[in-house]
């Protein structure tokens, strides 16, 4: 593990513009949502008219973990689009070959790749719960029914991860991969899942979506729902995602062990 | 004494679809020889290279590493496959750090082998602003951390300047003094002349011939042609006690003379029994013939 650690180091710090980037979003989205706190909100609803995210109780206790774990969500197209571009290095120069011929196994070359993306994946889930306690306001609801909220948004960014990681596997290509991704999750899948809703338990991202209910969607004025309920635990969800992501891991290891480096 | 074998394969085998690369390639390399792979292009040297490398998956066959049978063993093979593969934005000390830390070497090694293949004094320059001599010589650097006990080199001389391809031959003999196996791909018939203990030609993906290269370059004998004006020349020198064979050729008769008999005791026996030659040249049958002959 040393090993790796010391090796996936020495690669970045000679490829400083991939965690600079990193850090640049994850400064935006930081920026962005301790500034929308007291900003207004702009929905079509008359009742919200003139409130401010705060106001409406976005940023009460516990609400407030929900918030910015769906408002994460966002931003990770770009993360995934910069760790699939990261991690096509390899492919580009050749490190997998490098590493097997000087003695790596297959497994070790192939998940050693999974390092900087867990870390930024724990890193992203305890920035989301300092920011949580430190920009929330008062309120009745509790922090328990919410707590889950950060890790549903991880489980959200790996699905979407391991299914970028799985075409840049097939192809070998970065841009390509990219681009079959962003057709895929934001063209393909959505469109399927609308017009078969039926089959929407086969589609991962349309599982990993509904991890995180929409915390303002009855004041967007597109929906109608009542009154705002804190989600319950979304276990079929939460199941479906993770079989997800284990799946395309496997998926892309499959391809990764039998393929020429 | 039984000969240890380095790597044995059996019947590998590579096919793309119906395109088949190498094919049904059985070899045994033997522990401590600098061993040469011949061939003209798409001949299949860089795919059973890629093979025994475990980077290219073999579609039958197998191979085995050492006297165990190691499938891979970590650490005790360092190689270079097509070019070098390098990180562009990485320093020379960066690459060989980074295979340190595979192979579980201390990083000291790093600068001692930087020194070895003279780039010390470019440790901390980007590889990606060096010529493809330097880059060669960085990629061998690496494959020698951990002083590994098989060395394989596809194509090692490419790139190199005529000093470069003399620094990497010295090297190879080097290693190969210190018990290191070589197996080594080149085009360069004469570099492999010059370093190769034994040799392989490979043709269209299949083992041609194999040989043991002092017996082509004429190391336990001598390879002469002679003639002269005599009757029972012929009978003559095959009765000499240093003639391993003789043969008529055309004109003349073609010798070959076991060490350390040579062109001059040839001449003292043949004059002892009245002979006196009018031709007497060494035959240099080298590599390139062999080469030729085989890939026609």
């Amino acid at each position: 593990m040393r090993a790796i650690i010391s090796n996936e180091w020495i690669k970045l710090k000679g490829h400083p513009v991939y965690p600079i980037l990193i850090l640049v979003v994850m400064g935006l989205f930081i920026l962005v949502v301790s500034q929308l706190k007291n900003a207004p909100f702009m929905g079509s609803s008359q009742d919200v008219e003139g409130q401010t995210f705060a106001s409406l109780g976005l940023f009460d206790k516990g609400t407030i973990l929900q918030t910015i774990s769906y408002m994460a969500g966002f931003f990770k197209y770009i993360m995934v689009i910069l760790f699939m571009h990261y991690v096509s290095l390899d492919y580009r120069y050749k490190m997998h070959r490098k590493q097997v011929m000087e003695g790596w196994s297959r497994p070790t070359t192939f998940f050693s790749k999974y390092l900087w993306i867990i870390a930024f994946v724990i890193i992203q889930t305890i920035i989301l719960y300092i920011m949580g306690f430190l920009l929330s306001g008062a309120g009745d609801k509790s922090w328990s029914d919410y707590l889950s909220n950060p890790i549903f948004w991880a489980l959200e960014f790996l699905a979407l991860m391991t299914v970028g990681l799985f075409f840049l596997h097939l192809t070998k290509k970065s841009g390509l991969s990219m681009i079959i991704l962003l057709i895929y999750a934001v063209i393909a899948e959505p469109i399927v899942a609308f017009r078969i809703p039926e089959i929407k338990a086969i589609l991962p991202l349309a599982q990993s979506r509904l991890l995180i209910e929409a915390p303002f969607q009855k004041y967007v004025g597109f929906f109608t729902g009542e009154a705002y309920v804190p989600p319950g635990f979304p276990m079929q969800a939460t199941i479906t995602t993770l079989l997800f992501i284990v799946a395309f891991t496997a998926f892309s290891w499959w391809r990764f062990s039998k393929t020429d480096l | 004494m039984k000969i240890q074998n380095a790597l044995s394969t059996q019947g590998l085998t590579k096919k793309y679809g119906q395109f088949i690369a190498v094919n049904d390639m059985t070899l045994s390399i033997p522990q401590g020889s600098v061993f040469g792979i011949l061939g003209p292009n798409g001949s299949g040297k860089t795919t059973f290279l890629g093979m025994i490398l475990g980077i290219i998956k073999s579609s039958s066959g197998s191979y085995a590493w050492f006297e165990n049978g190691e499938k891979y063993p970590p650490g005790s093979i360092g190689g270079i496959l097509e070019e070098p593969n390098l990180m562009p934005q990485l320093s020379a000390i960066d690459h060989l750090k980074m295979t340190a830390n595979i192979k579980g070497v201390d990083f000291k090694t790093c600068e001692h082998i930087l020194k070895r293949v003279g780039l010390d004094h470019v440790a901390k320059k980007k590889s990606g602003a060096f010529s493809l001599g330097m880059k060669q010589r960085l990629a061998i650097g690496s494959a020698l951390i951990g002083d590994p006990r098989v060395l394989v080199l596809d194509e090692p001389l490419n790139g190199l300047d005529p000093s470069g391809i003399r620094e990497v031959r010295e090297l190879i003999l080097q290693l190969a003094a210190e018990g290191v196996t070589v197996i080594i791909s080149s085009h360069l018939l004469d570099e492999i002349e010059k370093v190769c203990t034994h040799l392989a030609i490979f043709k269209q993906g299949n083992l041609i011939d194999t040989q043991v290269l002092n017996q082509v370059t004429e190391t336990d004998t001598v390879r002469l042609q002679i003639k002269a004006e005599a009757e029972h020349l012929l009978e003559t020198v095959k009765q000499w006690a240093m003639t391993k064979s003789a043969e008529l050729v055309e004109d003349f008769i073609h010798v070959e003379v076991m060490k350390p008999g040579n062109a001059a005791s040839l001449n003292a026996y043949l004059f002892s029994n009245n002979i006196q030659l009018n031709h007497l040249v060494p035959l240099k049958e080298g590599v390139e013939k062999l080469f030729i002959e085989k890939t026609k």
